[in-house]
Parts: structure tokens; C-alpha cells; sequence
């Protein structure tokens, strides 16, 4: 078991000796012919969909308007980044933004994981299968459905506030205050997500070699040593790398969700990054805003996620990608 | 999810501040609506398209009249008219792309009604509809992409920025083709009234050929039973606003769960139908040459104030500030709320207002609010649905295409509207036995196809089923043109405007649903002004102001 | 291994039920509403769990007329090539990052990763996909979104976790890069094979956007894309209300929903076959 944990120095170790220092990159390409050719067109895919309309970006720094193009389009140079970022609005839209997406990293994240490794201990086939099957099934339902269900529940007239009300307590409508709509939204994607994200880790968990599982009951450990020294590290991994790729969009939350709550709470509360943008200035046609703030969210996410990239590396995980391995 | 009603109305179209002083003339020249000649020189003078009824008309059965007041009719013409005498094209094709509200048409190969509808145009019709909500994004990539069709929707939500600039480079100039007596080459566009025209001026010039609705957005709609049952049997009792205040709060009945007004998200608590009720202009006022915003008036702080004591009643359905429009729409239906904000045209059809209620509750009576009150104002801030603009053309191709508008613009009770509107007969519908059309199965699919949307008549209500509606409906419009106010900026352009009033829209809504909502206080109205002015809005007065000093009202 | 503890075993069930139960509940409450007649859905307000006469007539309108017929098999047709172009992509790009060693991989890996977080904008992307040539082709709803980077770097993943010695053996036993990929990595990734696919195929089966941007013909339009002009434009139904009585708008919305789940429900459990343990049970010696 000591094998799965550490893995990934050994392995990086191990590859340090066997690499030959010195082969000509001829040699080596000659070498890696099959592997490269195999990667080839997923390259060629991301080349051409993703850094093709990368011109799009030049949209930050200029006055665009579709009629007129991206090549006539007068540049205005930082002006776009001044009038978003001048606005008081956008500062508490961010901090409003982050309050979300922390929130739905401390709750919604393990969310999942608790689900899966719960589900993995099922013994039972046929429980297994049935909720696994039952509990993925809110991913595909829409949020203007969601809400309304979440409204019939805890809104004004709904179900909890009535029954509060029937017990001689206080009416309680959660769906309108402000100080709890962080946990709103977290409760609505938890349940809406959480059991699709549970698909993952569920895979992950049967990967684990069975093996060491007996090893470690031959070793006399228990239950919840066997959940601590091979189940978890042998999904280590992948918690990391979602981890990182969660940091990369730190400063988006569901669009949708947010929009059609809002008002419930009013913008103190609830306006974000995304409905920030979209009603300052997608709404009255300022493309350049809105590509502004996407430039800055890109580049905060692309810091973060290398950042945290190598803080795993740190620690000896392999996180997302391993750069300088030299 | 926001108001039905645009209440932005077309603001963002209207004559540029640079109207000459010879073109103000010519303005005011075509005041009196007829005999003006279309200004031919240098195109800045707008001469509307002279109004000319088409002779030989239907009787209605309720006349409407020149203030807008559309004809009511409680069947169907049996004799239809023949409203185009020749095809508008001699082959080829025209394409089309429109916002649509319905769901995508069977094509051309399996629907009669479209191979109907090409024969009778002279040409092959292909038509792009796209759902209302995506229209923008659409729009941007045709534009963008450089594949703009020849005939299309413009709505002023579409996120084109500098307005006049867009239709210059891309647009064909129609005031010559149409202004004046050129209009009458077309006779069905020309058979529109100029106060839908005027919302097709971009920049001073006319570039969109208007797509007629209601003219009043409506003051939303009360349950006539309700109000009944506490005592109401006629609105006329309700004298004034206390009254209401009371009538309100006596079908408040939270055991059963009855409120009196039920809200959605965006919905202000209904603020809309208040602000009208409380006389608060229809967004500017203009006073002696100076505009007033309407929340800078005592009218609309009197408004938000009786907003929030009818929340504080208890008289708002709890928690309806975060239903859906449809949500909305049920609990009104199911007689859970007496009184509902929503546009007009919700009111007759199969999904409509009135026979959904009676689905639930056979005596349900919804009714179409009306002004009540000595300061009771209506807005006329749903005067056309959407305008179409023309890609550019040479004159030949242009004056064809015009010819298609006219044709889609038949009138009511002509073969042709029956074609968009009912298919063909025998597969899209039959007469029943007063010779109303009812379609079939096939003809509720065949009809999908928008061409409604790209030109149309002025709309007059009919509906088979309820000569009561079309009466109630049509007594319930006039009453509220007769108060009607119009917003003075429709004619003119600001950059200001344009450029922020999507996001004073959304600070407005915000911090006046908070002060409803008991989240700010009343006084915060000042705060909201005083950011109001200095994010765009004295910008967007100041222009507005110029604009007018130097075009005299037209129309 | 030893039975779990009986207290355990309550818990356990207890909290998957409530789970199942949080999650049923709403499901129920669709179909139940699809089901509807406009004043069940009045007296619940909204959302009907149990119809007291259930009709079929929201169905019939989503179904009336074949256009939703046609949209299905474009959706079936694009998902079932769309999945099979993904996969067959993302594996060999996956694997041919899987070994460090390898020229150019972090460098690649890095140029997949870092779009992940780009987003240029719709018209920048519109311009792309119209100077490639895919405008009104069923090829801009499949290559646009290809592969998808999130699930490169996942697969990527799992196939370094594989044991190399593994790998290793395969390869003193004369087994190239290729076929150490078919004889041995594959077979062993069963469970995040079927995890991947399932994502890409929920993917092109709930895509609407690209259809919305780069078809302009409406019969190529897919199921999702016709779907959505039943939810969007739920209050506006008018015209398909020919029939005697018309269904209600709300039970039309959750007919929408069913339809569009009812594929994936289907598919679901055969993946599931994949979601089996043991597969590396004694591959390496403990």
C-alpha cells in the first residue's frame, strides 16, 4: 500500500533514470512517432477551435461593433477594463461572486466524494446500481425548474414556512433573505450536481487495485484505516486535479441560477461577476466590456490554476499537468 | 423574465439630433398627416408615410378610430378580399429572418400553407425563424458574419450600439421609397397610421417598416369575481386609490390563500400598473421644453410608497418575487391573486388569460385593468411589436421587396391574412358554422411560420370564441387611450440613452424592488436619482432636450 | 472482510434513502405534471405529483407534426458520431500525454489545458466555424467541441495511474505504443471509458448553442434546439393550440424534460455494465 502512496515521486524518479540524457530530438521524435501521431488531431482540434478565434480577444481594447468588425473597430486601449472596474457595482459583484464560489467549494466539492465513497461501501449490487442510477438524474433537469421546485419548498408561501408557521414559529422565507443566498445557491447545485459529479469519483474508486485492499486486510487493518490509507489515496489524484481545474473558474457561477434569483434578494446580495456584465453592458451592446472582464477572468483562472498546479507538485501530486521536470 | 411588455419601448430608434432646420419644417409640414410630398433632397427631412385607409373596408362590429382604437370584430369576414392583385416578385428568392414566439414550422415540402403562400408572392420565401430569446445572439452573428438576409427583425434589446451608424452602413434608406404620397404604391403599409411609422425613424430617416400591436402595454389584469365577492361588482366603485388600497386587502385571505397581488421576478410588485394609476409620465415628461424623468416625479414616489404599504399589508403574495412568469400566470389563474401585472395580448387566445381561468373555474373573470381615478395615465409603450429592416438593396430590388412587406401586410379579413394567419383552407382549417376558420392539427403547425412578423396590419381583436372579450377588451383599450401619455423621446436619439439605459433599467429596478421589498428605505429614491443623473441620466436629458429644440414634434 | 456493524448498516440506508427520496421527489413531481390537466396544476400550484386525470395531450403537441421526430434522429445521429469522433480523439491524445517522456507532451498538454479557461466570445467563434466552412453542417455541431479538455486531463489521469510495471511487461513481450494502448490500457480503463463517453454523449445530446449559432436550415436542427422553443416560448403557444383543449403550457414544459431525459435513461444502464470493481484485482502483485 506504501506503493500507491508514494507513487508519484518513485514514478517521476524512476523516469529521471531511464530518460537517456542526451538523444537528438530527431531521434527522439522518431522515438515518440506513435504517441505523437496519436495526440495529433486532438492538437490540431485545439489549435485551430480554441486558439483560432483567439482574436477575439482584441475586443477588450476596442469600441467592436459587430456591423463594423474586429479589423475597423476604433481601439479605446484600456477604456473598456476603466469603466467596468470604476463601478463600485463590479467590486461587490466580486466579492459577491467569491462568497459563491467559496461556499460551493467548502460545501458543494466534497459533496460528491462523501456520495461516492458512501455508495462504494454499499455491498448490495442492485442497491448500488439503483441509486447510483436515481441520484444523477437532477444534473439534466433546468434551473428555471429547479428554482421553482426550491420555491414551492422554501419560498414565501411554500411548504417550511407554512409549516413553521403551523408550529407556532415565525414564517421563514430563505429564498429572499440575502444573508443566507450563498447557501441557497450551494443547497440548489448540490442537489442538482452532486450526484452527477459522483460518476467520476465512482470510476476512480473502481481503479483502485483490489489488491491492496487484501494486502492491507492481511496487514489487520480495519474499515475506516482501509478507507484512510487506500481508498483515499488512490483517489487523491483526481480530487486534486478537479480541485485545481474548480480554482480555474473561480470568478463564474451558474449564469442562469443567479439571473433567475437575483431579484429575490436584490444585486447586494446577489448580483455576481456574469449578470455584473451582463446587464452593465452586454444589454446596451458594450462588447468591450463584457470581453474585458472575460480577459481578466481568464487570466485569474490561468494564474490559479497554475498556481495551484504547482503547489500540488509541492506536496508530490502530479495535479494537472507537470511543467519544469527536468 | 422581465416585464412582457417592452416598456423600453424604441427608444433607442428615433431622429438623430441633427435634424436641419429645413428638415423641422418638413416635420412639421407632415403634422397634419396627408398631403406632404416626400422630401427628396438630401434625405435628412422626414416625411411619414401619408396615411390612406383602404377603401371598401370591413364594418366592424366595434369601430376603433384615429387615436388607435383598433376595429373588434366577433366573427370572421365570410367574404374575404382579394388585398394583393398581382405577385410582389417575378421568381427569385427572398430570405427572411425573424424573431419568432413560436416553435420551429414544418418546411416548405411538408406544409401547404407556405407553398400556398410562395405561389401567391411570386417567388421562392426563405424564411429564418428564431425564437425571441435568441434573436439577439442570432442577429449578432448574421451581422457579424456578414450574412444579414434581405428582410429582418429589429428590437431595440438586440445590442446594437450607435444605432444611426448600423443602418447607414447596412440598412436601405426608405424614406424616399415610402414617405409621403410614395407610400401608396404599397396600399397596405400604407393603410398603417403614422404613429406606428414614427417607430421605424432611425437617425432621421425612416428604416423600419413597423410590425402594429396594441399601442397601451395595459395596466394588467384583476379578477372581476374576486373584487365580487368583497362587495365590487363594477370598478366604477372604486373611486380612488385609498379605495383600491382597501379593496385589496379585503380579498387578502392568507387561509385560503388568496392574496391581491401576485408578482414575478423583475416584476417591481407590479410597480407598473401603480406608477400608471398615480399619473407618472411614461418614462420622460416634457415640460416647457425640460424633460422629467419619471422617477423624478412626486407621482412615482407616491407609486413605490403605496408598493410598499401593499406589502406591508401583507396584501403581495409572499414570495412571489421569485416565481417565474408562468408561475405567475398560474397562481392568477387559480384565483389565488386578484390582480396581475401582464402585458395586453395576454388576455384573449387559447392560452391566453381569459380562457385558461375558465379551464380551472368556470366563473373566473379576469379582466384587463383599467385607469381608475382622476390621475390615471396609460402608457403607450406597446405600440409595435418589432420593426423590419431591409438589407441594402438597389431601388429596384428595394421597391420589390417592399412589395413583399405590403403583401405580408394584407389586412384583416383578406385572403391573404387568412392564408398567414389559417393556412389553407380545407388542410390548415375549416369554417365553423358562422364561418369562423378553426384550424386543424396540421394547420396549428402549418401556421408557425412568422410571416406576421415581418410586416403586418394594424391588429384588431377578434375572437371567435367570446364576443364578451372583444368587448371587454376593446372598451378596457379605449379607455385607456383616451389617458393615454405618450414617452415625448420617441423621435428623438441620445448616445446617452443608448449607451446606458439598459443598465439604469436594471439600477432602477433594483433599488426600487429593494425599498418595496423593505430591504432600503423610501428615502433611498434620492440616492437612486442622484446616481441615476450621474451615470447617464442628465447626459442622456441633456441630448434628448437638444433633439427637440431642434425637430419639433413630428407626427 | 468483516460484516459491517448493524447501526452502521441504518445509517447507511438511511441516508441514501433520504437521498434518493430528495432527488425523486421533484422527478416525480415532472412526469406527474407532464401528465396534467391545467386546473391539477392550478390546485397544486404547479407542480403535480399525482394527476387525478392523467392525459397524454402535452406529448401529442411536442410530438404533433414529426418536426420532433426529425430533431431526435439528428440528435441521435449527431450524438452516437459526435461521441465516437470524441472519444477516438481524446484517447489518442490522452495517451500519447500519458508518458512524460515523451517530446512536446507538457507543452501540448499545456496548449489543451489553457483553453479550458479562454473564452473569446461568441462572434470570434461564429467567424472561425464560417471560415472553415462549417455553417449549416452538421460538422459545427460535432468539431467546435471535439474534445473537450477537462476530460482529456482526466483521462489523461487515470491512464498514468495504470501500473507500469504493466506497461513495462507489455512492452519486454514486443507490444508497441499502439498496442500497448489496445491490449492494455484500454481494457483496464473500462469504468472512465464509460464515464467519458457518457459526458460527451450528454453533451451533444443537451447541445443547443452551437445548433442556435451555426444552423440556419431549421429541418438539421436537433432535439435540444427544438426543445427549447417549447420551454422558452411556453406562454406563447397559441398556434398549436388548435386542438379542442389544448394542453397546458407547464405540462408541455415537463413533457419537454422527459423527452430529453427518457435517451439517456436508456443508455445509462448500459454503461453501467462498465462500472464494475475489481478490474485491477491481482494485476500487480500486492
Amino acid at each position: 500500500m506504501t506503493a500507491t502512496l508514494d507513487a508519484p515521486p518513485t514514478e517521476a524518479a524512476s523516469e529521471r533514470r531511464r530518460t537517456p540524457p542526451k538523444l537528438s530530438l530527431w531521434r527522439r521524435l522518431r522515438r515518440d512517432r506513435v504517441m505523437l501521431l496519436l495526440a495529433l488531431p486532438g492538437l490540431l482540434y485545439f489549435l485551430v477551435f480554441h486558439y483560432g478565434p483567439l482574436f477575439g480577444y482584441v475586443v477588450a481594447f476596442k469600441d467592436y461593433q459587430p456591423y463594423i468588425g474586429f479589423v475597423d473597430s476604433p481601439w479605446v486601449g484600456l477604456q473598456n477594463f476603466v469603466s467596468v472596474f470604476a463601478d463600485p457595482g463590479v467590486w461587490n459583484a466580486l466579492g459577491n461572486t467569491l462568497k459563491i464560489t467559496l461556499t460551493q467549494l467548502v460545501l458543494f466539492f466534497p459533496a460528491p466524494i462523501a456520495l461516492a465513497l458512501l455508495l462504494n461501501s454499499v455491498l448490495s449490487d442492485k442497491v448500488r446500481r439503483f441509486v447510483q442510477s436515481v441520484v444523477y438524474l437532477p444534473h439534466f433537469i433546468g434551473w428555471v425548474i429547479i428554482v421553482s421546485v426550491f420555491q414551492q419548498i422554501l419560498g414565501g408561501a411554500g411548504a417550511l414556512p407554512n409549516f413553521l408557521e403551523s408550529v407556532g414559529l415565525p414564517r421563514y422565507d430563505m429564498m429572499t433573505d440575502p444573508d443566507v443566498f450563498p447557501l441557497l445557491v450551494t443547497l440548489q447545485v448540490i442537489w442538482k450536481d452532486a450526484g452527477w459529479a459522483t460518476i467520476i469519483f465512482l470510476a476512480a474508486l473502481l481503479s483502485i487495485d483490489q489488491g491492496l485492499y487484501e494486502a492491507a486486510a492481511m496487514d489487520g487493518a480495519g474499515r475506516w484505516r482501509r478507507l484512510w490509507h487506500v481508498t483515499l489515496p488512490g483517489i487523491t489524484p483526481i480530487i486534486i486535479l478537479l480541485l485545481i481545474l474548480n480554482l480555474g473558474s473561480i470568478l463564474s457561477v451558474g449564469f442562469e441560477q443567479i439571473l433567475l434569483q437575483r431579484d429575490n434578494v436584490g444585486p447586494d446580495a446577489g448580483e455576481v461577476l456574469d449578470t455584473f456584465v451582463y446587464f452593465n453592458g452586454v444589454k446596451d451592446g458594450q462588447w468591450g466590456a463584457a470581453a474585458a472582464v472575460g480577459l481578466v477572468k481568464t487570466i485569474v483562472g490561468t494564474a490559479l490554476v497554475l498556481g495551484a498546479n504547482k503547489v500540488a507538485h509541492l506536496f508530490g501530486h502530479e495535479g494537472v499537468y507537470r511543467g519544469a521536470d527536468k | 423574465m422581465r416585464e412582457p411588455v417592452s416598456r423600453r419601448g424604441f427608444l433607442r430608434l428615433g431622429a438623430a439630433a441633427a435634424v436641419s432646420a429645413a428638415g423641422a419644417a418638413a416635420l412639421s409640414a407632415c403634422g397634419g398627416g396627408s398631403a406632404a410630398p416626400a422630401a427628396k433632397a438630401q434625405g435628412l427631412a422626414i416625411t411619414l408615410p401619408a396615411y390612406t385607409p383602404l377603401s371598401g373596408a370591413l364594418k366592424p362590429d366595434l369601430p376603433g378610430n384615429a387615436t388607435g382604437v383598433p376595429d373588434g370584430y366577433f366573427t370572421y369576414p365570410k367574404e374575404l378580399f382579394k388585398a394583393v392583385a398581382k405577385p410582389p416578385m417575378s421568381g427569385g428568392t427572398v430570405s427572411i429572418a425573424v424573431q419568432t414566439f413560436s416553435p420551429p414550422p414544418p418546411g416548405r415540402a411538408e406544409n401547404p400553407a407556405w407553398q400556398e403562400v410562395e405561389k401567391r408572392l411570386g417567388g421562392t420565401a426563405d424564411m429564418q425563424p428564431v425564437t425571441s430569446d435568441d434573436w439577439p445572439t442570432k442577429f449578432n452573428t448574421m451581422v457579424a458574419g456578414g450574412t444579414l438576409p434581405d428582410l429582418f427583425t429589429y428590437v431595440s434589446t438586440q445590442g446594437v450600439n450607435n444605432l444611426p451608424a448600423f443602418v447607414a452602413s447596412q440598412c436601405t434608406d426608405l424614406t424616399a421609397l415610402l414617405g409621403g404620397d410614395a407610400v401608396k404604391e404599397y396600399p397596405n403599409l400604407a393603410a398603417i397610421p403614422q404613429v406606428f411609422w414614427k417607430q421605424g425613424i432611425v437617425g432621421g430617416k425612416l428604416y423600419g417598416i413597423p410590425v402594429p400591436r396594441n399601442m397601451v402595454g395595459g395596466l394588467g389584469f384583476y379578477r372581476a369575481d374576486m373584487f365580487a365577492r368583497a362587495g365590487v361588482t363594477d370598478l366604477a366603485q372604486v373611486t380612488d386609490l385609498d379605495r383600491l388600497f382597501e379593496l385589496l386587502k379585503e380579498v387578502t385571505r392568507p387561509k385560503d390563500n388568496q392574496y391581491g397581488l401576485v408578482t414575478h421576478t423583475g416584476g417591481v410588485y407590479g410597480l407598473s400598473i401603480f406608477a400608471q394609476l398615480f399619473g407618472a409620465p411614461n418614462l420622460w415628461r416634457l415640460d416647457n421644453g425640460k424633460l422629467v424623468h419619471q422617477i423624478e416625479t412626486e407621482e412615482y414616489r407616491a407609486a413605490v410608497e403605496y408598493v410598499r404599504k401593499l406589502r406591508e399589508a401583507g396584501v403581495i403574495y409572499p414570495g412571489s418575487e421569485g416565481f417565474d412568469g408562468l408561475k405567475r400566470k398560474n397562481e392568477f389563474n387559480a384565483g389565488r391573486a386578484a390582480l396581475v401585472y401582464d402585458g395586453l395580448p395576454a388576455y384573449l387566445g387559447p392560452t391566453g388569460y381569459l380562457q385558461t381561468s375558465r379551464k380551472i373555474d368556470q366563473k373566473a373573470d379576469p379582466r384587463p385593468m383599467i385607469p381608475i381615478g382622476p390621475a390615471a395615465k396609460a402608457h403607450l409603450n406597446n405600440i409595435v411589436v418589432s420593426i423590419t429592416m431591409m438589407k441594402k438593396s438597389d431601388e429596384a430590388r428595394a421597391k420589390e421587396l417592399l412589395r413583399v412587406a405590403d403583401f405580408f401586410a394584407s389586412p384583416f379579413g383578406s385572403e391573404e391574412y387568412t392564408l398567414f394567419n389559417y393556412g389553407v383552407e380545407g388542410a390548415d382549417h375549416t369554417r365553423d358554422d358562422k364561418g369562423n376558420p378553426v384550424l386543424t392539427e396540421q394547420g396549428g403547425r402549418d401556421t408557425t411560420v412568422p410571416w406576421k412578423m415581418v410586416a403586418a396590419p394594424t391588429q384588431p381583436l377578434f375572437d371567435s370564441s367570446s364576443a364578451e372579450a372583444v368587448k371587454i377588451m376593446h372598451e378596457a383599450i379605449g379607455k385607456m387611450i383616451a389617458v393615454g401619455v405618450e414617452d415625448p423621446t420617441v423621435g428623438s436619439y441620445s448616445p446617452a440613452n443608448e449607451n446606458s439605459y439598459e443598465s439604469l433599467y436594471t439600477m432602477r429596478n433594483d433599488r426600487v424592488t429593494s425599498i418595496v421589498a423593505g430591504r432600503a428605505p423610501v428615502s433611498d429614491l434620492d440616492r437612486l436619482i442622484k446616481d441615476w443623473r450621474a451615470k447617464g441620466g442628465d447626459k442622456a436629458r441633456a441630448e434628448f432636450e437638444e433633439a427637440l429644440k431642434q425637430a419639433p414634434k413630428a407626427g | 472482510m468483516e460484516r459491517p456493524s448493524t447501526i452502521g448498516l441504518v445509517v447507511k440506508g438511511l441516508i441514501l434513502l433520504t437521498v434518493v427520496l430528495l432527488v425523486a421527489y421533484p422527478f416525480v413531481g415532472v412526469i406527474g405534471t407532464s401528465l396534467s390537466t391545467e386546473s391539477d396544476i392550478a390546485r397544486s400550484g404547479g407542480f403535480v405529483l399525482l394527476p387525478t386525470s392523467p392525459s397524454l395531450s402535452a406529448y401529442e403537441t411536442v410530438f404533433n407534426g414529426g418536426t420532433v421526430t426529425r430533431a431526435l434522429l439528428v440528435s441521435v445521429l449527431v450524438t452516437v458520431i459526435g461521441t465516437a469522433a470524441s472519444m477516438l480523439a481524446t484517447i489518442g491524445m490522452a495517451y500519447g500525454l500519458s508518458r512524460r517522456e515523451v517530446t512536446g507532451a507538457r507543452w501540448i498538454l499545456l496548449i489543451a489545458l489553457l483553453t479550458m479557461l479562454f473564452n473569446p466570445g461568441l462572434i470570434a467563434n461564429f467567424l472561425l466555424v464560417k471560415q472553415v466552412g462549417l455553417i449549416d453542417t452538421f460538422g459545427a455541431l460535432i468539431l467546435p467541441g471535439l474534445v473537450s479538455a477537462f476530460n482529456l486531463v482526466v483521462l489523461r489521469s487515470f491512464f498514468m495511474g495504470l501500473p507500469r510495471e504493466l506497461l513495462e511487461s507489455a512492452r519486454i513481450d514486443g507490444a508497441g505504443d499502439f498496442g500497448i494502448l489496445v491490449r492494455i490500457v484500454l481494457p483496464l480503463s473500462k469504468a472512465v471509458l464509460a464515464v467519458i463517453s457518457l459526458f460527451y454523449a450528454v453533451g451533444y445530446w443537451n447541445a443547443f448553442f452551437n445548433a442556435l449559432l451555426y444552423l440556419n436550415d431549421s429541418d438539421k436542427f436537433p432535439l435540444p434546439l427544438i426543445l427549447r422553443t417549447f420551454v422558452l416560448q411556453g406562454r406563447t403557444l397559441d398556434s398549436l393550440a388548435a386542438a379542442e383543449a389544448p394542453a397546458p403550457v407547464q405540462a408541455i414544459q415537463m413533457a419537454v424534460l422527459v423527452v430529453a431525459i427518457v435517451p439517456i435513461l436508456l443508455v445509462y444502464p448500459f454503461l453501467q455494465r462498465y462500472f464494475t470493481k475489481g478490474v485491477l484485482t491481482g494485476a500487480i502483485k500486492g
